[in-house]
């Protein structure tokens, strides 16, 4: 299976959004707030 | 919509090449915070051995700092591993992770040292100093890649090929193929088609002159090409010997268009379309040769 280019745009902009969302969650996991 | 076509990337290697890009935007979150962490208690702090510390780090800062910093590295490897299987532009994002750390780590010192400083004080010129630096050494790399790789590969990779509709560079090349004026029923094959592409693209903007430039180049070498191969075909060397078994000069001439055009198109300089079209005609002329 193929990906359209203008596809894995989207996927990778939602994939920078996802890390930002989970890196906040696990340093909040860290300092336990 | 179209659908996927033969040269677009795997599903497996976008997924990898997300789990990169994703694992870099986790690793450097961790680190901006962690850092913000550790200048709220003055920017610097120890834990551990035998002494007791002045100034104990805020907890999680730690994990969250080495962490980041080694997964930089890890999901870094990744991320430029599948995109360079991927090709194109997605071979050069993950450098914008560079960017992307010292713009944000520049961001906190420029935030600590001179917009919000501590009550009572003026600003902090260490963090001023290193908040500057770090400015221009993200800052730096960016707009020099984006100066180097042009906005011709960013529109391919972002706009697709059909689907987006085409880009001012994508008219230009049709424009610029249409130009020569050599003759043969491929090449009239390949203006028809040309011509169709023209039509359905129009209107659209010129292209930029240094691309409109490098396509002409392109255009002319391969109008040469074609031409040398249709005159040899027509008028056959007849002092060729049996000996003479590789390729003559014109089936050569060709076989090295395809070639530079595979690789322009890889380089995302070409569209497939574009790209299907140019090669279509050669490997007919091909043919026609045999």
């Amino acid at each position: 299976m193929r990906v359209r280019p203008a596809a894995i745009t989207v996927i990778m902009l939602a994939a920078v959004v996802l890390g930002i969302v989970a890196g906040s969650r696990l340093f909040s996991l860290f300092t336990g707030g | 919509m179209t659908a996927a076509s033969r040269q677009d990337p795997l599903v497996s290697d976008v997924a990898k090449l997300a789990v990169g890009i994703a694992g870099l935007a986790l690793c450097l979150t961790l680190v901006f915070l962690g850092m913000r962490a550790v200048m709220d208690v003055g920017g610097a702090c120890a834990d551990g051995g035998p002494y007791v510390s002045a100034q104990r780090c805020p907890q999680g800062s730690t994990v969250a700092l080495l962490g980041g910093m080694f997964g930089l590295f890890l999901f870094g490897g990744i991320a430029m591993w599948y995109g360079a299987r991927i090709g194109g532009i997605w071979s050069a994002v993950p450098l914008l992770a560079w960017s992307g750390l010292f713009l944000s780590l520049g961001g906190n010192f420029l935030d600590y040292g001179v917009l919000n400083t501590p009550e009572g004080e003026g600003i902090i010129w260490g963090w001023a100093i290193c908040g500057v630096m770090f400015m221009v050494m993200g800052g730096a790399p960016l707009i020099g890649g984006l100066s180097v790789f042009g906005a011709a590969p960013l529109r391919r990779s972002l706009g697709g090929t059909a689907a987006a509709g085409p880009g001012p560079g994508a008219t230009g090349v049709r424009t610029v193929v249409l130009g020569p004026t050599v003759g043969g029923d491929g090449i009239g094959a390949f203006r028809a088609a040309s011509a169709t592409a023209a039509a359905a693209s129009a209107p659209a903007p010129a292209p930029e002159p240094a691309r409109r430039a490098e396509l002409a180049a392109i255009s002319a070498d391969m109008g040469a090409a074609v031409t040398q191969a249709l005159h040899e075909s027509a008028a056959p060397d007849v002092d060729a010997t049996p000996a003479d078994n590789a390729f003559d000069e014109g089936t050569q001439a060709l076989l090295d268009r395809l070639e530079r055009l595979a690789d322009l198109r890889d380089r995302g300089l070409l569209a497939a379309d574009e790209y299907e079209t140019a090669k279509e005609t050669i490997v007919r002329e091909l043919e026609a040769r045999q």
